[in-house]
């Protein structure tokens, strides 16, 4: 395939095909929005009537547009769409963003339009995203070729089928100071699909992780093959809606699509190493955690808490989510007894009790850094004003330690900026136990996958 | 694609004896059976072993249970006889065009953990294979598992362990654990059985009585494309 995804992630070259000199139009939003975020490359405007377009000259028509443009974007009516799209193929244009709507979505007219559309793109190297797509953008390139929120650069890529789930995730992502590679709202999926998006991410060296939110799977078979793939290089997130009859009847309304058996679904994305989620919270929060804690070796959760209601939420939770909290060994258990309180307990979960004696975190780690646990968690329910010395001990064992680390802080409100602090330094920060567990499990379970299907 | 899939094309679904041999082929362990002709049910052979189950065998009768076509737990070569006999009258009297092609007398296996194992052809991943508990209460304990054709070894183990009722796996009431490796064969056996033949849409062990080792399907239905199926 001649046409790499360079071409339209990293456009030489972008047309807006549409647009306008109006302020509010769709037309001319997506140039500012262009434009705003300095694009390095070149920047061609087509408009019917020509003239200045934010101090662009427009030309009037695709055939004015030199040959081989990288990327068009299309904004313009439904009626236009077919003939335009012709052009551009003929003009060999290699992508077409077409956030055009009135497609599938619509019902059987709009299927016979999509119909006629796939025709045209036949035997051409032109790919079509969408219809009806929100657009994409790439920080790296400063290109912002949608209406959703401009995300910081960072490592995570978006492949939705929804254009304003990437700006819900682009901003939950941002509260964790966690940045996007790539997004990408591919709206009908008439000819470029996730498939297709995630090869390229599986290469793209900005990409550590991807997220997938879809609402449905058009190819299952495409899809296990490439995923399979992609999922033994970084791990790839995915939230997929129409589980129930009524989830998937809304799922119709919105792109014409209709979900599968979802149980099925459920065991072919285990089968690929793919992580499934269920809500949007879980999509944040797994993301951020794989994000941060590459690999479990195994699923053995050491607890280390300074009272014990929040010890035992979280050893409750590891029992639904499959991780093992099991007893400390004797050593371990004799070193801890003699540098905790007489009241501590040292089994699993370990309870230091209430305490301003921060050393003790530190030393009840050094102890159990060594006896074969897959990853720790530290509960807090208070923080007696040390707060940023908590931050400081668990950024330094994070970066001393090989042990993977995450934190449940429970007073949420008096601690915001902390924990903020703590994803920075690598450590997933929650408020609530259980979250943090679960989300360790789903490390484990797609570490496990991924051993399994590594072996030399 | 397998001889006895080719002859059982037309029909659209193979009959439980073919069903059997067809597993057996695919090294399904399979128990032996005895097939009685309708014409000859007066000569029971007295190599017959007890207990038995005896099924009819009809092309027009799938669900053999719905018309009295299955009977459990007979003792002797009298009692067989006598049960051929009912039920032969139940069914002519319900269906009396079905065809019976004989009875196919197997060994009463009973008290053991029962689970299923089943493939469906799924809209958008195809062939899916599936393990389930609870023989015919599958669908009210609602613990089951799927995975896409081809399955890897590792997938297999990965079906087995996200069972919710593992504990019926340890062993229980004097039931011996169950054998995963067994398990784990037969699966592969199914995942190949579906691989070598394309025309299969549907296939349905159930109930497979395990104990320890011995994991036996006592009934089977395979379905092939063009039968109403996906």
């Amino acid at each position: 395939m001649s046409n790499s995804f360079e071409s339209l992630f990293n456009p030489d070259s972008i047309a807006v095909i549409g647009a306008s000199a109006v302020p509010g139009k769709v037309g001319y939003r997506i140039v500012e929005n262009i434009i705003s975020k300095n694009y390095k490359g070149k920047l061609h405007l087509v408009n019917p009537k020509g003239g200045m377009i934010l101090e662009h000259e427009a030309v009037r028509g695709v055939e004015e547009l030199p040959e081989n443009i990288d990327t068009a974007i299309i904004t313009t009516p439904k009626k236009s769409i077919l003939p335009l799209v012709e052009e551009c193929v003929k003009h060999g244009l290699k992508n077409l963003v077409v956030f055009t709507a009135g497609f599938r979505e619509m019902g059987a007219e709009g299927k016979a339009d999509e119909a006629r559309l796939k025709e045209l793109l036949a035997n051409s190297n032109t790919r079509l995203i969408g219809p009806n797509c929100g657009g994409y953008c790439n920080p790296s390139a400063g290109l912002h070729a949608t209406f959703e929120i401009y995300p910081k650069r960072g490592k995570v890529a978006l492949v939705s089928q929804s254009g304003s789930i990437c700006s819900v995730v682009t901003s939950n992502l941002a509260a964790m100071n966690i940045g996007i590679s790539k997004y990408i709202s591919l709206g009908n999926k008439l000819n470029v699909n996730e498939v297709d998006i995630l090869d390229y991410l599986a290469d793209d060296p900005e990409t550590e992780v991807i997220v997938m939110y879809l609402e449905d799977v058009d190819n299952g078979k495409a899809l296990m093959e490439s995923a399979k793939r992609v999922s033994l290089k970084k791990p790839v997130v995915v939230m997929k809606t129409g589980r129930t009859k009524e989830g998937a009847q809304a799922t119709l309304s919105h792109t014409g699509a209709l979900a599968g058996n979802d149980k099925v679904a459920d065991g072919a994305f285990k089968q690929m190493g793919l992580i499934r989620v269920d809500t949007l919270r879980d999509l944040f929060n797994v993301t951020g955690t794989i994000l941060k804690i590459k690999d479990m070796a195994n699923n053995e959760l050491a607890i280390l808490s300074d009272a014990g209601g929040p010890g035992v939420i979280a050893a409750d939770a590891a029992s639904s989510w499959g991780l093992k909290v099991s007893r400390t060994g004797d050593k371990a258990r004799a070193e801890l007894k003699a540098v905790l309180p007489d009241i501590a307990s040292v089994v699993n979960p370990i309870d230091i009790t209430f305490t301003r004696d921060i050393s003790l975190y530190a030393k009840s780690i050094a102890i159990l850094e060594n006896q074969g646990y897959g990853a720790m968690l530290v509960t807090i329910p208070s923080h007696f004003d040390i707060k940023d010395e908590h931050v400081e001990w668990m950024s330094r064992v994070r970066k001393e330690s090989s042990l993977p680390l995450a934190v449940a802080w429970l007073c949420a409100d008096e601690v915001e900026p902390q924990k903020r602090r703590l994803w920075d330094a690598g450590v997933p920060a929650f408020d609530d136990p259980a979250d943090a567990v679960y989300c360790l499990s789903r490390v484990y379970f797609y570490s496990e996958w991924k051993r399994k299907r590594t072996l030399g | 694609m397998h001889e006895i899939i080719e002859k059982a094309a037309v029909r659209g679904y193979l009959l439980e004896p073919e069903a059997m041999d067809l597993l057996k082929a695919y090294s399904f362990p399979i128990q032996d059976h005895h097939f009685l002709a309708d014409n000859s049910t007066d000569n029971i052979p007295e190599t017959i072993s007890y207990p038995v189950v005896v099924k009819v065998v009809s092309p027009q009768i799938i669900h053999k249970s719905d018309v009295g076509g299955v009977k459990v737990n007979i003792q002797s070569k009298v009692e067989l006889s006598a049960a051929i006999s009912s039920m032969r009258a139940g069914i002519v009297s319900q269906l009396p065009d079905a065809n019976i092609h004989g009875w196919k007398v197997d060994p009463f296996v009973s008290g053991g953990l029962e689970i299923i194992l089943g493939a469906v052809n799924d809209s958008q991943f195809g062939m899916t294979l599936m393990l389930g508990v609870g023989g015919v209460f599958t669908e009210v304990i609602n613990d089951s598992v799927f995975r896409v054709v081809p399955v890897s070894e590792v997938d297999i183990e990965d079906m087995i362990s996200e069972l919710k009722t593992q504990v019926f796996f340890e062993g229980f009431r004097g039931n011996k654990p169950l054998d995963k490796d067994v398990l784990k064969q037969m699966l592969l056996a199914l995942n190949n059985l579906i691989e070598d033949n394309p025309l299969i849409r549907e296939v349905d062990l159930n109930p497979i009585i395990c104990n320890g080792p011995e994991i036996i399907p006592v009934d089977a239905r395979i379905i092939l494309a063009g039968q109403g199926a996906a």
